[in-house]
């Protein structure tokens, strides 16, 4: 294989040999080098295939804009797919695949598709695969396989990934001649400045081409701007930072790839790291693309953009051609025809479409290197399959619309092309700036901008080096002078004057025959558009390019149109007969790269994905070998099991022992408002549907919530600790969405009242004391109040000093048992609970769980907010009337009386029991009153809450039916999901001590 | 029993496996953590144009509340500023009786104060890169030009909220967090600083 390699020159580290894999085969590159310059050193002309023809593909750019060359980076679960090989950058034992073309890029079984090109027109899936509608699903396994670049590990990422939060003054995106110019001229004035660039170094265009500033060569320059920023303590330097996303408030969203480029990072090194960038002001200066030309088989391997040669030869020593011709419609080209020259390649002929050619600057260039030029020419086609052999040349009038005959060939196996620039305008148009059309440059460039950024270079249709070194400053001063900095006297840079002909637009070269029956003149090589597509789009009526581009898929690979996009619509206003200005372009959205999932990801993964909140008891109980239940961000215990039980029989001892003797449960979950302020009843008797006002001190109640839609929100116990203080219990999840909903009127709507909420979920924990023997389990540790029922009866609370602790003590029951609820400061909880625990032993005291705890409550007829309601359940269908406060108003009151709540026939809190006495059925099982009516058969409710009960010795359940309340003592058929039927009997939901006589006791 | 023997914070369980990560065990590592569980937390609401509160809680705590957003004042007790009618005052031990007497110093005036010492607990953050390993999670300007000595903000780290409040002269940082979210933070932390090296006392 021959080697492409200069013998000097570049950047590369010719003393660092890095052997890589491509495709099985181990070539060899340099440190420096890109996977892109390596396979051309290593002379390798095909690296993939075509999306739907199969066609051979070479390397096409060097940047961002590569649509061939389209990788799988990595081994085993740290593989990368679709990774650019022009930005990926060599390192020691890489190994790529190409994501196309099976067997392999040089024998691709699916080629045959090309040969019938015709039929595989725009649309051809969706016109072909319609119909019959029954097949698509045999259609889709064959068109699934064959799409889609690469393959996504099986396993979960090795890798470690990290987000970081910046603020600055001065964003510089692009660290090209006029950003490295924005950066320092902010950077003189003390501005914070942050200076992104997706490249391993800065410079830009520096690194490619040949000249000098301020009479020196350029690199020096370079060397010394760069030095410079480094070392400005103000400044940070990012480079391999790509900024992909640019969103309101001036956020920019940047991927640094920090170690990419070592392949495996060692140890705990962040393999890329998301930078959210808030900038007060950001300088664009991304750059602009080089655009092809669209002439007959112009994706052949061997075709190339003319500046990709250049960074080629220039920037990594490879020369990939021994002959070549350029085919260009403006002037910058031809230095990249003359470095080409230089580094020792021939050059054929620089072939021209102008009918007057190019500047005096570039043509004596040109000249003084021996290379012929050939102006008013075309290329029309190039002749070779896995490589250029010869292009087609002929003269031309200029008139796109005449096809021409009389070619001559010239040998090459390089075809330079140029057809222009494109201004990378994408941060500028996802920041909601506008583009508009430059007339002379033939190139859309930012116009208006809606946020605090300006683009300036290339990337702003500035060409020459000078423009791009003193707009780029005068941004610099400017953005800076708009952060409050004081700004010195401008710079002045000195470069070298070119003098330029203006660009002849060439959006599609004339051929042989008309554009529609021609060879392939590809647009966007990644999906295989061509011109004929975009025409026969316009010929069945897609006017918009937003259409267009969906209907023939144009701009829709991994490089996002960065290479096709232009022409394409270039075609699209011929076709249209309309100025390119008025067809547009499509829309710009992040991101302007790909990026990982695991940049997005970033820490947020395993334990740390979300916060796991623990109770102050909760070493305790994963001492005991509770399993856990997940409730909102809680853990809670679910059950103790004891000497191998499972479930069933640890549940069933834990009821028993709360309703025989003693039982304890952690309750600190349940979320806790203090209430003060002189308001706070005036607010409560708004939020509450009781009578809040009528409560005594020291009394508690239990009390629930509606939203203004007269449905349950939440629920919980209140207690009036003062004359205008009380404290308030939620559910365990809804303790957050309780206080904002409290603040959120508080704020809002009623702002004078004068009423202070806090948060003590997290001061407080909750532990109940449950069972006929609580009282005297408190009374044995120790109580400094009298817990007998005349001085501390059921619903009230009390300050008390519980074996020498100090706690608030509630006499409240979720079980319908004697309890107790112990509030402790949390710290304190542990020592506590131990201190219980340990006395409790005489009374055999058993901790009990969430599933117990369901139980209990479930034979009292009591209802989970968010198990036996679901946010369509009013107070009525609960038959929680005596709630309903008829002396006053209060939140959702007016809604009751909605013709709709109140039907009769609505869904009713009901309990049921199985009519064999055994079946437990499952929570969400339908109801139906006739089950052997046809499908779909009628349903008239379901099941909510359902659990062995071990003190009634069956079966319970509670649900909704429809008229519940009214069906008491019918029967109706839970229609299990296993096909079969169990008779339940509708019952009243309070299965257990219906008098409530033993947590009065 | 003694108080402090009874008193258990809740990261005691984090610190049992807790140790240096991400450089070796004997480099300092750029970025130190200590836990203090055992502070006392006052929540404070009142209006600051009420000078009987604004005067109760001077003559109690022997300072003025900060009536600067984001700022706090420090002598005895740090007070934070929370929101225009509210504060979290810290006293660095744990005192019996004290927050009775400050609350019965409250009583003649609309103020109120709620005790929720045992709700928060202070992760106290010093080294060259603990700015670094709060930028990590945190989304506001912590860079000394807009967040200076005698300066706090309640905003979110990663997942929780927090309080984070800049004490000192040279990279030190309390961060007090509400109990139930101190673990997943801490863990965070270990996660988030291992890059530049992190170790728990």
């Amino acid at each position: 294989m021959t080697s492409r390699r200069l013998e000097s020159g570049g950047f590369v580290d010719r003393g660092k040999v890095f052997e890589f894999k491509f495709d099985g085969r181990t070539l060899k590159g340099f440190a420096g080098d890109t996977l892109a310059s390596a396979l051309l050193a290593n002379d390798v002309a095909v690296v993939s295939r075509s999306f739907k023809y199969h066609r051979p593909r070479g390397i096409v750019s060097a940047g961002a804009d590569e649509p061939n060359a389209i990788m799988q980076i990595g081994k085993d679960d740290a593989t990368l797919p679709n990774l650019r090989a022009t930005q990926t950058e060599l390192y020691n034992n890489m190994v790529a695949r190409s994501t196309k073309g099976w067997p392999s890029v040089n024998f691709d079984v699916s080629a045959i598709n090309a040969l019938f090109g015709r039929v595989f027109s725009a649309g051809f899936y969706y016109k072909t695969f319609m119909r019959p509608k029954r097949l698509w699903r045999c259609y889709e396994r064959f068109i699934r396989s064959s799409a889609g670049w690469g393959s996504a590990p099986a396993g979960n990422d090795p890798d470690e990934y990290a987000h970081r939060n910046a603020h600055c003054d001065v964003l510089v995106v692009g660290a090209g001649p006029s950003g490295l110019a924005a950066a320092v001229a902010a950077s003189r004035t003390g501005a914070r400045v942050i200076l992104v660039d997706e490249q391993n170094e800065f410079g830009g265009s520096l690194l490619s081409e040949d000249t000098t500033i301020d009479s020196v060569p350029a690199m020096q320059w370079l060397e010394k701007t760069v030095a410079e920023l480094s070392n400005c303590e103000t400044v940070q330097c990012l480079t391999r930072t790509t900024a992909f996303g640019y969103y309101d408030d001036n956020f920019v969203a940047a991927v640094e790839r920090c170690a990419d480029h070592l392949g495996k990072p060692p140890g705990q090194t962040v393999r890329e790291r998301l930078w959210r960038i808030c900038a007060r002001e950001v300088v664009l200066a991304q750059g602009a693309f080089e655009r092809p030309l669209a002439f007959c088989n112009n994706d052949r391997p061997g075709v190339m953009m003319a500046s990709a040669v250049q960074t080629y030869v220039n920037r990594y020593a490879v020369l990939p051609g021994e002959r070549a011709v350029l085919f260009t419609n403006n002037d910058s080209a031809y230095f990249a025809a003359v470095a080409f020259k230089k580094a020792g390649g021939l050059l054929a002929a620089i072939i021209d479409s102008r009918q007057s050619g190019a500047g005096v600057t570039a043509v004596t260039n040109a000249v003084d290197h021996g290379i012929p030029i050939m102006n008013g020419h075309l290329v029309t086609d190039v002749v070779g399959k896995k490589r250029v052999r010869k292009a087609q040349v002929a003269q031309w009038s200029g008139d796109t619309s005449q096809t021409i005959k009389n070619t001559v060939s010239i040998e090459c196996d390089l075809l330079m092309m140029s057809g222009g620039w494109s201004p990378a305008v994408h941060l500028h148009s996802q920041a909601g700036g506008k583009n508009i059309w430059d007339e002379t440059h033939h190139c859309f460039v930012p116009g208006e901008t809606l946020q605090q950024n300006r683009s300036v270079g290339a990337g702003a249709g500035q060409w020459s080096l000078m423009e791009c070194l003193q707009r780029g400053g005068d941004a610099g001063r400017t953005t800076a002078e708009a952060c409050g900095f004081v700004v010195q006297a401008g710079q002045t840079y000195e470069t070298p004057q070119d003098q330029e002909n203006p660009i002849e637009p060439l959006w599609r070269v004339p051929a042989s025959r008309s554009p529609d029956r021609c060879a392939k003149q590809f647009l966007d090589f990644q999906n295989d558009t061509s011109v004929a597509d975009v025409r026969l789009a316009v010929r069945e009526g897609y006017r918009s390019i937003e259409h267009v581009k969906r209907y023939t898929a144009l701009g829709f690979g991994t490089d996002q149109g960065k290479l096709g996009n232009i022409n394409g619509m270039g075609v699209l206003a011929e076709a249209l007969e309309v100025p390119i200005a008025q067809v547009g372009t499509t829309t710009f959205r992040p991101a302007y790269t790909p990026v990982t999932f695991g940049a997005g990801a970033g820490e947020d993964i395993g334990e740390i994905y979300d916060p796991v909140r623990k109770t102050a008891m909760h070493e305790w109980h994963e001492m005991q070998g509770a399993p856990m239940e997940v409730v909102g961000q809680w853990l809670r215990p679910w059950y103790f099991p004891q000497y191998g039980e499972d479930i069933h029989a640890a549940v069933a001892r834990e009821c028993m022992a709360a309703r025989n003797s003693l039982a304890i449960m952690d309750a600190s979950t349940l979320g806790k408002i203090d209430v003060q302020g002189r308001d706070s009843v005036a607010l409560l008797e708004r939020i509450y549907t009781h009578d809040v006002g009528r409560m005594a001190v020291g009394r508690c109640a239990y009390g629930i919530m509606l939203g203004e839609d007269g449905l349950l929100m939440d629920d919980g116990v209140m207690a009036r600790l003062g004359e205008q203080r009380f404290y308030l219990t939620t559910t365990t999840g809804g303790a957050a969405a309780v206080l904002t909903w409290l603040e959120r009127w508080l704020q809002t709507e009623w702002p004078e009242l004068d009423v202070h909420l806090t948060s003590t979920t997290d001061h407080w924990s909750t532990i109940a004391v449950v069972g006929p023997k609580s009282r005297e389990l408190l009374q044995k540790v120790g109580c400094n109040v009298s817990l007998q029922r005349e001085n501390f009866p059921f619903m009230t609370v009390k300050d008390a000093e519980l074996g020498g602790f100090p706690v608030q003590l509630f006499r409240v029951s979720f079980s319908g048992e004697l309890a107790f609820e112990v509030n402790i400061g949390s710290n304190y909880a542990m020592a506590m609970w131990e201190l219980l625990i340990d006395a409790g032993q005489e009374f055999q005291i058993t901790p009990y769980g969430t599933e117990t705890l369901h139980v209990l409550r479930a034979e009292k007829g009591f209802v989970i907010v968010g198990q036996d309601t679901d946010g369509s359940v009013s107070p009525v269908d609960l038959k929680m009337n005596w709630l309903l406060s008829k002396n006053k108003d209060y939140l959702g009151k007016r809604s009751l009386q909605r013709a709709d709540l109140v039907r009769t026939d609505r869904k009713q809190f009901v309990g049921f029991v199985p009519v064999d006495g055994k079946t437990v059925v499952a929570e969400g099982t339908q109801l139906v009153n006739d089950p052997l009516l046809p499908v779909p058969t009628p349903m008239c409710g379901h099941i909510t809450s359902s659990y062995a009960s071990a003190c009634l010795g069956h079966p319970i359940a509670l649900g909704l039916l429809q008229s519940g309340h009214a069906r008491i003592g019918e029967q109706v058929v839970a229609a299990q999901s296993d096909g079969t039927y169990v008779d339940m009997q509708v019952v009243s939901p309070v299965f257990y001590d219906p008098k409530s006589e033993r947590q009065n006791v | 029993m003694s108080d402090s023997l009874k008193r258990h914070h809740c990261l005691e369980p984090f610190s049992e496996d807790s140790a240096t990560i991400g450089s070796s065990a004997s480099a300092e590592p750029a970025i130190r953590v200590t836990f203090d569980g055992h502070r006392e937390f006052y929540n404070l609401r009142g209006d600051p144009a009420d000078a009987a509160f604004t005067d109760a809680v001077k003559s109690f705590t022997g300072q003025s509340i900060p009536d600067k957003a984001n700022t706090l004042s420090y002598r005895e007790c740090t007070t934070c500023w929370l929101g225009p009618d509210e504060w979290l005052v810290v006293y660095p031990s744990f005192e019996a009786g004290r927050f009775e007497k400050f609350s019965t110093e409250l009583d003649s005036t609309d103020a109120t104060a709620v005790d929720v010492s045992h709700g928060y607990i202070v992760l106290c953050l010093s080294g060259d890169s603990a700015l670094d390993l709060l930028a990590k999670g945190c989304t506001l300007d912590l860079h000394l030009s807009s967040f200076n000595v005698g300066d706090c903000v309640q905003t979110g780290i990663a997942r929780t909220a927090a309080i984070i409040a800049n004490i000192a002269e040279g990279d030190h940082y309390e961060v007090i967090v509400r109990r139930t979210f101190a673990e997943y933070l801490a863990i965070w932390m270990r996660h988030a600083g291992a890059e530049f090296g992190i170790g728990f006392d």
